[in-house]
């Protein structure tokens, strides 16, 4: 780069980063310009987490040269985190996947052959295990990191195709909670509010959630609101482990795990004994349900008094232990009740339980007795970890109990109208909810699913006490097809691995937390023979259809044959989902066409029903009439508030008696340490692909395991020594970092070593909540000695 | 040689502090800043791998509370050849 060039680059970024905060400096536009000349920017959206932060990725000569961040944007406000700034280094990435390659048994090498081979030998080994084992016996497992129009094709064509609602998705073990709290709550799923009261909001309520490490963005926002207005916002952060995000918390609950839904009854508790409830909001709008053996049965008011009562501050500080004081108890629910505006923020800690959807329910009860929902700056809202776990899996029918527009599967209506939408004949679809992910891979390692089909995600890491189910992915009678960029642990077990185009070789929409849709075209060609799925999906079912002579299983990919891959194919996957499958459903889309999305800076927020509607950017706040449509066209009277979601008939919001409950798995002699796991800033997921960025992996090179200074000299660990962790389920060694940050009597472990020795999922458990069927991640029982002093350690990357 | 562009926030009343000990960082750059704790900031490296270690080292000075990449080119890195494991 020649030096005039790098000074007008120099000057671009210095313009860029000013125009964020406000600062005008004394440099010409024509100068920018000039900096950025020969380069072509494509704006689309990071691919590293579920905050959808929105990028112009700037290319020259087909190659990706360039980031920034998009000022106007309403997710990232033009703010982009380290993580998200260097995963262009994945585009082009030498260890890419780029042929497809086969082999019959999984101790063989692979074989390089070509797509033809390797669609035709997909399709066969499906049909076959259709015609002998029957349509339950093939399965779809996806990833919350899909792009829309790749989850909705697929399972589209193992519902009406393929004839099993054997359909799930890696949401099953992240999201899965927060869902059921939203529908439980709420009628609907996904938040009511957006980032946007993030800037408005006089208390943060952060539970369960390291936002500063695995939402980087958001939590930029958190701190600049804290920042600008010192006096007036309050930061409380709920969390056994200090983390980074508590660093800028005025009050940090620090407990031991799993006790916290004692802690927010107790709050619920307080805020009817004191009054600070809103009395008007509760009785306009909400119904208190107690879960009966079969059925919920209504309770009136008093009933939950009663109930609540139970949990006076002093038994919750008393069960939630750590700095838990009755008095803390009383000013934290004060706080959250009389700030003008309160917004929840929880992730794991609260989802990945064995009450998962209980936790959600008791944060949003807060919310409901409060009336601290549907006005600016107040919200419970879920953090979504991936980046299109909402968008595509929630939204999309990317679970088994879902089809599209959030239509339970075993209501017949729902199936019956998605059959007539999709020209299938009625009945096609299978009434009967598929496995869910824990039930799947269960029925991987019993041999009863033949032939399965995973689609960017590793399971073979990210499953709890996941050695048990390598053992069925092992399987030689289980044909195994993964769909990835890059060799992943569960590549290592397949039949047939079909390397695909990523984020910015193809065009297609994720879906963020907050509710909105964006769009990321295709800007650079993909490597090698790599191919987009929605190709790879459409080419299979031809060949599938012809196989198993079944010309419905030809109608699913009807409307999209022959289409090019880059823009049209998934531009019509999209148009279809949308404008039928989401017509007059809560998450109408319709007017969240590609042409919309492309002219935009961010993206669409449904409801949006128009065009016109979506342009401006959709529904910043669900069920208020005046901004959601839906709240106006469904409105039954004259409140200002319309609960039209889905899944509650009575337009109620529901506050829930849920008891405190505990782990599924508490510490005892034997195993005395509750184990934990979580994200580090650097890394994300099985770290397949910031394993291979040498800026991150250098940052942070492996897992080590945080043990509390107290605990630490109790048995004799040093910084840097050997630890051993061990569970019921299997064991890791790792070195250990002696620091004030989990509590006494806990450890905590990062998730996304490959290395066998540091893969924390051999030792965490798989009980699951009864409800959300999502695994409890966060709470295992557990043992630590201290093996050696410090051993120099190698990074470890799965490799061909 | 990558180039990026960088918001640093600290607290009001702390840029003084914070910008000595950010200028002594080799490649760094501060544009200006706009009275709120916000600095402008620009990093020029011999590689990515070096320019993250001088943003890293940004947000340990003390005084910074985060640090906001806005801005990144990279045109000279763009066919990655390096191997994937550092040593
Ligand atoms: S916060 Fe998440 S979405 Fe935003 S840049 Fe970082 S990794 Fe990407």
């Amino acid at each position: 780069m020649s030096l005039t060039r790098r000074e007008f680059i120099k000057k671009s970024a210095a313009l860029t980063a000013a125009s964020y905060v406000g600062l005008n400096l004394p440099l010409g536009e024509t100068e920018r310009a000039r900096g950025e000349e020969t380069e072509k920017w494509v704006r689309g959206t990071c691919r590293l987490c579920g905050v959808g932060c929105r990028l112009d990725l700037g290319v020259k000569n087909g190659k990706a040269v360039a980031l920034r961040g998009v000022a106007d944007s309403r997710t990232n406000l033009g703010y982009v985190c380290m993580k998200g700034m260097l995963f262009y280094k994945l585009i082009g990435h030498p260890d890419r996947l780029t042929k497809p390659l086969y082999r019959t048994k999984k101790d063989q090498p692979f074989k390089e052959i070509s797509w033809d081979q390797a669609l035709d030998i997909a399709a066969r080994e499906f049909a076959k295990a259709v015609k002998e084992h029957g349509n339950d016996s093939v399965a779809y497992y996806g990833s919350g990191q899909a792009q829309t129009e790749e989850t909705y094709l697929f399972q589209k064509i193992f519902r009406a195709g393929l004839q099993t609602n054997n359909v799930e998705g890696n949401p099953r073990l992240c999201m899965a909670s927060a869902v059921g709290g939203y529908v439980t709550s709420f009628g609907a799923d996904e938040p009511i509010g957006s980032y946007s009261n993030i800037e408005k909001t006089n208390c943060f309520f952060i539970i369960g959630s390291n936002m500063a490490e695995a939402h980087p963005v958001i939590f930029r926002r958190v701190m600049r609101r804290k920042l600008d207005h010192p006096k007036d916002v309050t930061v409380i952060n709920v969390d056994p482990r200090v983390s980074p995000t508590s660093r800028i918390a005025d009050i940090h609950l620090q407990f031991k795990p799993g006790t916290d839904l004692a802690l927010m009854n107790a709050m619920a508790n307080v805020i009817i004994e004191e009054k600070l409830f809103d009395e008007k909001f509760v009785s306009d709008y909400c119904v208190f349900k107690k879960q009966e053996e079969k059925e919920a049965k209504t309770v009136d008011f008093e009933a939950y008094k009663e109930f609540i009562s139970e949990y006076t501050p002093e038994k919750a500080a008393a069960i939630c232990g750590g700095n838990i004081t009755p008095d803390i108890i009383r000013q934290v629910s004060r706080t959250f009740a009389q700030s003008k505006g309160t917004v929840s923020m929880w992730c794991m800690g609260l989802n990945q339980r064995i009450r998962g959807v209980w936790a959600n329910n008791l944060v949003n009860n807060l919310h409901l007795l409060t009336g601290q929902i549907c006005r600016p700056g107040a919200d419970s809202l879920s953090l979504t970890g991936q980046p299109n776990a909402c968008g595509g899996v929630r939204e999309g029918g990317g679970l088994c109990h879902i089809l599209p527009g959030h239509r339970p599967v075993e209501n017949d209506k729902a199936r019956n109208q998605v059959e007539e939408l999709w020209g299938v004949p009625a009945g096609r679809i299978p009434p009967k909810p598929g496995l869910h992910t824990m039930a799947l891979f269960s029925a991987v390692n019993e041999g009863k699913i033949k032939a399965i089909w995973i689609n960017c995600t590793s399971p073979a890491q990210s499953l709890p006490n996941v050695d048990f189910y390598r053992k069925g992915m092992r399987r030689d009678d289980v044909f195994l097809v993964c769909t990835d960029v890059f060799p992943t642990k569960t590549t290592e077990l397949a039949n047939l691995v079909l390397p695909t185009a990523f984020h910015f070789e193809k065009t297609g929409v994720y879906g963020c937390t907050e509710r909105r849709s964006q769009l990321t075209p295709k800007a650079v060609d993909p490597p090698g023979e790599a191919k987009p799925e929605v190709w790879i999906a459409r080419e299979w079912t031809l060949r599938l259809a012809r196989e198993l002579k079944d010309p419905v299983i030809e109608k699913c990919i009807e409307p999209f044959k022959g289409l090019e891959e880059g823009w049209a194919l998934p531009k019509a996957v999209w148009d279809e989902y949308t404008q039928k499958l989401t017509k007059g459903r809560d998450n109408d889309l319709r007017g969240a066409t590609y042409e919309v999305m492309k002219g935009m800076a961010d993206g669409v927020q449904w409801p949006a029903p128009t065009e016109d509607f979506a342009r401006k950017g959709g529904t910043e706040i669900k069920f208020v009439r005046g901004i959601d449509p839906m709240a106006d066209s469904e409105a039954k009277d004259d409140k200002p508030f319309q609960f039209y979601g889905p899944a509650h008939a009575d337009r109620k919001l529901y506050v829930w008696l849920r008891p405190h409950a505990g782990a599924a798995e508490e510490p005892d002699a034997e195993y005395p340490f509750v184990l934990s796991t979580g994200r580090i800033i650097d890394h994300w997921h099985t770290s397949s692909m910031t394993g291979r960025i040498p800026e991150l992996m250098r940052a942070n090179p492996y897992a080590f395991i945080e043990v509390n200074p107290k605990d630490a000299a109790r048995l004799g660990i040093k910084p840097g020594d050997m630890v051993e962790v061990e569970s019921h389920r299997g064991k890791n060694v790792l070195p250990a970092k002696v620091y004030e940050g989990p509590i006494e009597g806990m450890v905590f472990v990062y998730w996304h070593d490959m290395d066998e020795d540091r893969m924390i999922n051999k030792v965490c458990k798989d009980a699951f909540d009864p409800i959300s069927k999502e695994p409890e991640f966060k709470i295992s029982a557990a043992r630590i000695r201290r093996v050696s002093g410090s051993v120099p350690l190698k990074p470890y990357i799965v490799s061909l | 040689m990558p180039i990026g562009g960088l918001v640093v926030s600290c607290g009001k009343g702390w840029e003084d502090r914070v910008m000595p000990k950010i200028l002594e960082l080799p490649g760094v750059e501060v544009h200006g800043s706009n009275g709120k704790g916000d600095l402008v900031v620009v990093v020029e490296a011999e590689t990515s791998n070096l320019l993250e270690t001088v943003v890293e080292a940004i947000s340990r000075v003390d005084g910074v509370l985060t640090v906001g990449m806005t801005y990144l080119n990279f045109e000279d890195e763009s066919n990655p050849k390096r191997p994937a494991i550092l040593p």
